[in-house]
């Protein structure tokens, strides 16, 4: 029988090794690999039915065939139940049996097939979930807002910070239905659904109208590889900073435009009133208004330095900073030797009272050269005619100070807040024909600032202000008294 | 006839103007060239002067610079001027530069920005002089 089944079997190309005895299967079985098992029901020893039961524990996915004789033929249809796939009856022709084994192998290939590609399945499916949630969560996590809808215009998925951008609270929007005009701004909506419909352009972008805060939305088409729509992403992002920034730009822009066209204005009014002819015989007329003429030019070029100046303390980087220890007594005298002849011309008198053994501050020398150059400018271009200047310097709490006072007319009380401010200059009928730029305190400010400062004022109209300048000493061994 | 710079006006008819701007030497200037061309010309330097000059005296013809303590200040004074009885029929001459007008994002190149305005001509600066007293001759006479 043995040698029967394999002579029909191996012309098949099946490779058949045979065995007497259940126990010779078994010990021929786990020495190979095996993918069907024929089976004798009635054997010697270890019966057919015991030897199937061991070799499916061993190898639950073996096929085992059990051949029996009419006889026995209801153990054989128990032994399917116990895990044979099929069962041959004696007497059984060879077309039989080849039969019943190429089903049973195809069966078995299929059945592995089958295995594999659900366990290939599975594994694509952990692969795309993990995926799936590394983007999800990198679009919950993000400070953008986004929102997604489908062909038919139904949200897919919307994440936190488009909740908060559009501040939209309460009722959460619901995936699957179509974004509403309730929840979202009405032209938001209507990007989304005119992306869709046009096609034709892939990405486009809007501002938002309304704010604070200000949004701006890009919106894109989603496609498949054939071109065909499958939905629309928006993002929509918080543009406020940037829209200030432009605005307070543009603004700056449009001050120094009117600063300088002030002085242009006037000095082309007068040459015209010159060459009119209109002072034809008076020349102390003429006299004063070409002296206004050069006062309003001098203070032009003022104005482009300290414009320059203005932007260049605007764009400095804290590392490009010389500082060195430095003695503000030094730099004060040197200012007001300086300015020694602008004070003359206004018979304006500056005294100067600074202590010997003064610390040092650490600090950009032409930077407080400038700051202490505006402050006393201002003292005597403010004060009045004969009025005085004092300079002075003390330590106070880890700081050295320096106060510049003067005898001049004194700031009113509603502009103290304002000075500072990019050309606000305090205009009173006495100041009229005080030319200055509007930002000389306001780089002063800075300068303070960026030297971790303070500055004070104090003022009484009529009677005279006082700019007091606060710098942090330095603790090095440089910066000790008297060094 | 004409009356010299800084002299009180001796004729009833010259008609007298209110001119308004922060640049003292500008309104120097244009007030040169006012008197010279026979009118009585009164100075402001902000709007709050030039309101207190009105409730003082009467004026035939405003002249107001558009930019002056504040941003379009010229702009408020014309508009509270129209809203007093007063002062509604005064003739109104606004200066400008064009580009200034953004406090009430106004366009003074748009027709319909300029009616709500109600002045009744503009000036840019720097100002021709030949056709500013073009101008306010049309309005109030020499």
């Amino acid at each position: 029988m043995r040698e029967g089944c394999r002579r029909i079997l191996v012309p098949e190309g099946h490779r058949v090794i045979t065995a007497e005895s259940g126990e010779k299967a078994l010990s021929l079985f786990v020495q190979g690999a095996f993918d069907l098992a024929l089976i004798d029901l009635k054997m010697p020893g270890m019966s057919g039915l015991d030897l199937l039961e061991r070799l499916r524990e061993l190898d639950p996915g073996l096929i085992c065939i059990m051949i029996t004789a009419y006889a026995t033929l209801e153990t054989a249809v128990q032994s399917t139940k116990s895990g044979a796939y099929d069962y041959l009856a004696k007497p059984f022709t060879p077309d039989e049996l080849v039969s019943v084994v190429d089903k049973a192998l195809d069966l078995h290939w299929l059945s592995q097939e089958t295995a594999r590609l659900r366990e290939e399945a599975e594994r694509n499916l952990l692969l795309v979930a993990a995926e799936q949630s590394r983007t999800r969560t990198i679009i919950q996590s993000m400070a953008d807002g986004v929102l997604a809808t489908n062909r038919e215009g139904k949200l897919v998925f919307y994440n936190p910070a488009l909740l908060r951008l559009l501040g939209i609270k309460g009722r959460m929007p619901a995936i699957g239905e179509a974004p509403s005009p309730d929840q979202f701004p009405a032209e938001l909506v209507a990007w989304v659904q005119e992306a869709f419909a046009a096609g034709g352009r892939t990405m486009a972008s809007h501002d938002l109208p309304g704010g604070p805060p200000h949004l701006a939305a890009n919106i894109a088409v989603i496609r498949d590889e054939h071109g065909e729509t499958l939905g629309v992403v928006a993002v929509v992002r918080d543009i406020t900073a940037l829209k200030t920034l432009n605005q307070r730009m543009s603004d700056f822009v449009s001050m120094v435009a009117h600063e300088l066209r002030s002085p242009l204005g006037a000095i082309a009014q007068y040459l015209d009133v010159i060459l009119g002819g209109i002072t034809q015989g008076q020349p102390e007329k003429e006299r004063h208004i070409l002296s206004r003429c050069r006062e309003r030019t001098h203070a032009l070029s003022q104005l482009v330095r300290d414009l320059l100046e203005f932007s260049r303390l605007q764009g400095k980087v804290p590392g490009q900073r010389t500082l060195a220890p430095l003695h503000l007594a030094e730099v004060i005298q040197e200012v007001v030797a300086f300015a020694s002849q602008s004070a003359q011309s206004r018979k304006v008198t500056v005294t100067v009272d600074l202590p010997g053994a003064l610390p040092a501050v650490e600090a950009d020398r032409d930077e407080i050269s400038r700051l202490f150059a505006n402050l006393l400018d201002n003292a005597i271009k403010y004060n009045r005619e004969g009025g005085e200047v004092r300079v002075t310097s003390w330590v106070t709490n880890g700081y050295v100070a320096a106060a510049v006072s003067d005898t001049g007319l004194g700031i009113p009380p509603a502009a103290l807040p304002r000075l500072g401010e990019a050309f606000f200059r305090a205009k009173t009928p006495a100041t009229a024909y005080i030319i200055g730029t509007g930002l000389g305190l306001s780089i002063c400010k800075q300068i303070i600032e960026a030297h971790h400062g303070h500055l004070e004022i104090e003022s009484e109209e009529g009677k005279g202000s006082t700019f007091r300048v606060l710098l942090p000493r330095t603790t090095t061994a440089d910066g000790a008294p008297g060094a | 006839m004409t009356s010299r710079p800084g002299q009180t006006p001796s004729l009833p008819d010259t008609k007298t103007i209110l001119l308004a701007d922060d640049d003292v030497d500008f309104a120097e200037a244009l007030r040169l060239a006012l008197e010279t061309a026979g009118y009585h010309v009164i100075t402001a330097h902000t709007a709050q002067q030039a309101t207190a000059l009105l409730q003082e005296q009467r004026v035939d013809l405003a002249v107001l610079d558009m930019m002056m303590e504040e941003t379009d200040a010229g702009i408020i004074l014309a508009h509270h001027l129209r809203r007093q009885p007063e002062t509604a029929t005064i003739p109104i001459i606004l200066l400008t530069a064009v580009t200034e007008a953004t406090g009430f994002r106004v366009s003074l190149d748009n027709p319909d920005d300029r009616s709500w305005l109600k002045v009744d001509a503009w000036a840019d600066k720097p100002v021709d002089t030949t056709r500013l007293l073009q101008e306010i001759r049309r309005l109030i006479g020499p």
